[in-house]
Parts: structure tokens; C-alpha cells; sequence
């Protein structure tokens, strides 16, 4: 970090002015306190080196939960001018489309508090997680998986798993137009064909909580949720099948990079011209990525749905279980927005950064437009997660774009070496969480102190205005993987 | 997770594993990579090699960094493909834009093979080749 010039503006954002190679300033929302914890972290040159890229419009952002990443920062926002600039592998990341999505219930709290672990269990016997978890029900033909990667959750809902207005409350609709499974590997189709309906590891999980606190009520009655609600939310990606569609492109972009002369700060940040047959190339798998991850979470809602009726004994007609939203995380795609007075076709790259769109935008659901896009903030499994709305203030300053989540404070290694002789299972228990995972590490890795406080991130947003709070949901039971 | 002595040993990384690896030549870079690799993808040592199964890789760079960030994703690929449990990579031959080697192990047998982690990819982030006083040292990091 020696070396790097950063001044404040205001109370929630610092500006990392143009400097060496930059072709934008770098901003970077994050209060004192923060912002303090980022010095002399590599995330703040990661936001400089994205900088450096040609065709950036405006400035490198950084959301308050940024860390240091691989070429992109966690938590970074980049635009690119759609006809100068470049498409990034790395600024969407392995895991393309990875995101989350909240489920609403009619249940209150009281009904189910008593029942959370046969629940939990039986979201834990019905959803695949860990390393190598598949449901052999849902093994894939190449021409089938070919359908998932085109029609994304509708090719889910079409084959009964979920229902057609699932579809209105999905970033996209649950389907990126412009797919190309030709620019698809076999390798990659072999990852994805026993994949999808399943978590993964690392930081995915399902999780059951309530709605403990709202801050918004217009916005909240608009999103549907009342206090002490249960609700659920589901995080996780595109599973192997986008990270093998990344890791092929970003090989080749490495070599098209040379190719074009593109000087790169970091390699991790190869990157190709936006009308290359390189970018072109990617953006079609990457598209299908997207979709198979609109897919998986959509089947994984499904049999959410299925566990609840089991375990509980609710049929779905009470319990209703409807879809409030569905956004991604990792993602690259046109969009429209206004810089300097003008309204511009831009390539937005968001890597551990969410849409977050103002009320009014056509892209938000009309059922929530007068309020602002649903954004929702999974916090750590201990603690509690966020439901936000977007703002216009965000369409002004950050591309429509907020944060992801809370942003690690720990490395894997070191959530373990802290959780050694302790038993994070039972430690959560007496928090009132009762969790499950295929693996006991990962509840190590996962555990709530490796994480910042995503209410000190979600302050953040708030204040600055780039979103605003609708409700806060606490833990009650989780899977992972 | 073992330390490989002085082959190789990981850092940290706030989201992920970072892996430096020390060697005499490319070659042994290359191999001394491989084993880091594997070591967090399947408990190798419970890996046996006879029945062995054997899978050639070859992979080509812009430099000696691309090289060895290519045969790493390819040593990822095959470790983590469904039914093969990795034991450890061998390298044949390797130039300044290319490598050749296999990767031997056995079938995955899920009564004593562990998988470890599901590992997303082989960054090129900050990836440097560099000459040392007591040989070559790079450092790669793995997106977990």
C-alpha cells in the first residue's frame, strides 16, 4: 500500500485520486472505522489496478464490504463504455452468478421455533452440499444441460420445479439473453451435468430465520414481510460449471490481452475488447453460467418448498413460500445509466457487488417499482442478514450497484486456528441456530467471527444512501456445505 | 492440510489459499506445485499407486508464469474430475511456453479417499516466477 494516495470526501466514501496508470479515480464507501481496517490492505491496489483498464467510465468502486480478491477487489463495481472498453473474466469471478435469494412465508416464528431441527434436517437430507454432493434424480443428458444454459429458472419451473411467478422476481428473469452453448467446453458441460439442485461449499448455504427487526414500512409491506415472519434464503452459484467456464476464458484471455496490447496491472485482470470475438466468446458461456445459476437456485427453492411440507406438515397453499427476489453477485451485463447528463450504454461488472436499482427504474418488478429494487444482504449464519431496497441515489453514484455481504475478516486458516477446541455446532445452538454441514470444518471456516458485521456494512450503504434498510432477519436454523 | 517441507507451503489469503512453492528447476516448480495442489484437493497419502490409472496432460503459455499457471488448472481439472482420486503429477518435459507431464492415481474410492476442498480455480493473479539464493520460488493463489 506504500505509496497510494487516498483522500476523504465524506463521512461514508473515500476517493483514491488518478494516479500512475489509472484512467478513473477509485472510490471506495466505507466509514472511518472501515476504512481504517483497508489501509494497507491489498484491496485498495486492486481497486487502483481496475482503474488502469481501458474503456472504465467514471470511477473504481468499492463496496464497504471489499477485500482483497484475486485482480478484482471482493466488492468491486467497474463499468466499461460499451463500445471502447473491455469484458473481464476476472471482474465476475469463478463463480459467474453466484447470489441469493429470499423466500417469504405466511409462518410466524412461533409456529415453526419448535420444529427447527426435523426442518433443518430435512433440508439437509433434500439439498446436496460439500464437495461432491449430486441428487441422482437430476443427472443432466449434454442436450438437456444445453436447455438449462438458454432458459436459465424457467427451464426449472417449466419441468415443475417451482411456479411461473417465480420468474417476475428474478434479477434478468431468471434468464441473460445471448447464451452461446457452442462457446460451451465438454469439460465444463461434464461439471454441470450431476450439479444442479445443489449448495456447493465455502460460504453457500440455506438458511431459515425470521424477520426480527423493520426499518421501512412501506417497503416492507411492498417486499411482504411483517415481523417475526419466516423466511428463508438460499445462497449459491453456478457450482462447477461456471467455474470451468471462467477458468477457460480467463486462459485465454491472458493470451488475448497481448494480443490486443493491453498493459495489465495484474493478469488476473485480462481482459479483451467488448467486440472481440475473445469477449464475445466468453460473454456467451459466461450467459450460460448465469443461467444454470437462475436454474440451481430455482430447483433449490423447490425442494425447500418440499422440506417445509415434510417436516412440518404444511401444505404449500398455507405456508406459501413465495419468491420476494433474487439477485445476483457475480455478474457482467449491459446497462443503461446516466453519467455526466447523459444516458449511456455500459458493460457493468459487478464481483461481490449487488444491483440495487431506485424506484421507478423499468427493470424492477412492478410490484416493488414504487419502492425500490429488493436487495438482500446475507450476513454471517450467527449473526443476522439484510433486506434493502435500491435507491435512485445508487443510479446516480454506483451504476445502481450496493454490497454483497459482510466481507471476511478472518482467513480460512485462521477461523480454524481460532475455532480449535471449540465446537461451533453447539456454540450457535445456544445463540438459538441450529446448523448442519457435510463437513465439520467448514463450520470453522464459517463461523460468525470470521466474518465483520454485515450491519456495519449495511450502515454504510445506508447512510451513503446508495440503499436503504427494509428489515433485518436473524438465524434460525442453516445448511452448509 | 500438511506442510510440504521445503517443496512448498500456503499463506494466507483473506478468501483464499495462497501457495508458495520453492524448487530447483521449472520442473520441479511445476511438480513441487502439483503436490500443494493435490494435498488440499484429496488426502494423498491414502492414495495408492498401484492399479494405477494414468492421465497425460500438456499445456502451453505465453511465459514460464502462464506455464505454470496452466498446468496447475490442468492438475485442478483431472484431481477434481468425478471418480479419480490424484496421488501425485509428474512432469516429462517443460520449456518456456510449454509443459508436458501425467498425473497418476487411482480410482475414487469414497471408503478411503477424502475429498478436501472443492476448489474453484488457479488464479493468475500476482503470479511471479523468481531466482532465489537457494533456487526458484513462486507464489499463486487459489480461489477456495
Amino acid at each position: 500500500m506504500a505509496g497510494l494516495a487516498v483522500e476523504k470526501i465524506d463521512d461514508y466514501r473515500y476517493r483514491i485520486p488518478k494516479q500512475g496508470a489509472m484512467r478513473v479515480p477509485g472510490i471506495v464507501y466505507a466509514d472511518a472505522r472501515l476504512f481504517e481496517k483497508l489501509r494497507g490492505d491489498q484491496a485498495l491496489d486492486q481497486v487502483r489496478n481496475v482503474a488502469c483498464l481501458p474503456g472504465i467510465v467514471g470511477a473504481s468502486l468499492a463496496m464497504p464490504d471489499i477485500h482483497w480478491g484475486y485482480g478484482f477487489p471482493i466488492g468491486g463495481v467497474a463499468a466499461f463504455d460499451a463500445d471502447d472498453g473491455v469484458v473481464s473474466p476476472g471482474g465476475v469471478g469463478y463463480d459467474i452468478n453466484c447470489g441469493v435469494r429470499l423466500i417469504r412465508s405466511s409462518l410466524r416464528r412461533d409456529q415453526v421455533a419448535s420444529q427447527m431441527r426435523s426442518l433443518v434436517k430435512a433440508l439437509f437430507a433434500s439439498i446436496p452440499a460439500g464437495v461432491g454432493g449430486t441428487r441422482a434424480d437430476l443427472r443432466l443428458s449434454v442436450a438437456e444441460e444445453k436447455k438449462v444454459l438458454l432458459e436459465g429458472a424457467a427451464y426449472a419451473v417449466a419441468r415443475g420445479y417451482g411456479r411461473a411467478d417465480d420468474l417476475e422476481r428474478i434479477e434478468e428473469g431468471g434468464r441473460l439473453a445471448g447464451a452461446d452453448p457452442e462457446q460451451v467446453s465438454d469439460r465444463a458441460l461434464e461439471r454441470g451435468a450431476s450439479q444442479l439442485g445443489t449448495l456447493g461449499s465455502g460460504n453457500h448455504f440455506v438458511e431459515v430465520g425470521y424477520v426480527a427487526e423493520i426499518y421501512d414500512e412501506e417497503a416492507a409491506r411492498a417486499f411482504d414481510l411483517f415481523r417475526d415472519q419466516i423466511t428463508v434464503i438460499v445462497h449459491t452459484g453456478s457450482r462447477g460449471f461456471g467455474y470451468q467456464v471462467c477458468d477457460e476464458h480467463l486462459a485465454r484471455m491472458v493470451k488475448a490481452s497481448a494480443k490486443y496490447g493491453i498493459t495489465l496491472p495484474d493478469r488476473q485482470l485480462c481482459c479483451a475488447p467488448i467486440r472481440s470475438p475473445e469477449a464475445e466468446a466468453y460473454l456467451g458461456a459466461m450467459r450460460c453460467a448465469v443461467n444454470y445459476a437462475f436454474a440451481n437456485r430455482q430447483v433449490v427453492t423447490h425442494f425447500v418448498r418440499e422440506a417445509f411440507e415434510r417436516a412440518l406438515g404444511i401444505p404449500p397453499e398455507e405456508s406459501r413460500l413465495d419468491l420476494v427476489y433474487d439477485v445476483c453477485h457475480n455478474i457482467a451485463k449491459p446497462e443503461t445509466h446516466r453519467v455526466g447528463g447523459d444516458l449511456r450504454r455500459l458493460f457493468v461488472h459487478r464481483k461481490g457487488a449487488t444491483r440495487a436499482f431506485g424506484p421507478g427504474h423499468p427493470l424492477v418488478p412492478e410490484r416493488y417499482r414504487a419502492v425500490g429494487q429488493p436487495v438482500l444482504i446475507p450476513g454471517d449464519m450467527g449473526r443476522h442478514s439484510f433486506v434493502l431496497a435500491g435507491t435512485e441515489k445508487a443510479m446516480l453514484e454506483t451504476f445502481g450497484s450496493t454490497c454483497h455481504g459482510a466481507g471476511r475478516v478472518l482467513s480460512r486458516t485462521a477461523a480454524m486456528r481460532a475455532a480449535r477446541g471449540r465446537t461451533i455446532q453447539n456454540e450457535l445452538r445456544d445463540q438459538g441456530v441450529f446448523v448442519m454441514a457435510e463437513k465439520a470444518g467448514t463450520l470453522a471456516e464459517e463461523m460468525p467471527e470470521a466474518y465483520k458485521d454485515v450491519a456495519d456494512v449495511v450502515d454504510v450503504v445506508h447512510r451513503a444512501g446508495i440503499s436503504r434498510k427494509v428489515a433485518r432477519l436473524r438465524p434460525l436454523g442453516v445448511i452448509k456445505g | 492440510m500438511r506442510e510440504g517441507g521445503a517443496k512448498y507451503s500456503y499463506f494466507d489469503h483473506t478468501a483464499d489459499v495462497g501457495i508458495d512453492i520453492r524448487g530447483a528447476s521449472d520442473r520441479e516448480l511445476l511438480e513441487n506445485g502439483a503436490a500443494a495442489l493435490l494435498d488440499l484437493i484429496v488426502d494423498t497419502e491414502r492414495v495408492r499407486v498401484d492399479g494405477t490409472r494414468t492421465v497425460s496432460v500438456r499445456v502451453d503459455g505465453i511465459d514460464r508464469e502462464d506455464v505454470l499457471v496452466n498446468w496447475l488448472r490442468e492438475v485442478l481439472y483431472t484431481a477434481q474430475a468425478e471418480g479419480f482420486a490424484a496421488k501425485s503429477a509428474r512432469v516429462t518435459s517443460v520449456g518456456p511456453t510449454f509443459a508436458t507431464g501425467e498425473i497418476v492415481g487411482e480410482a475414487f474410492d469414497s471408503a478411503r479417499h477424502e475429498r478436501r476442498e472443492e476448489l474453484k480455480g488457479v488464479t493468475h493473479h500476482g503470479v511471479r516466477i523468481e531466482q532465489g539464493p537457494d533456487g526458484l520460488h513462486a507464489r499463486v493463489v487459489v480461489d477456495v
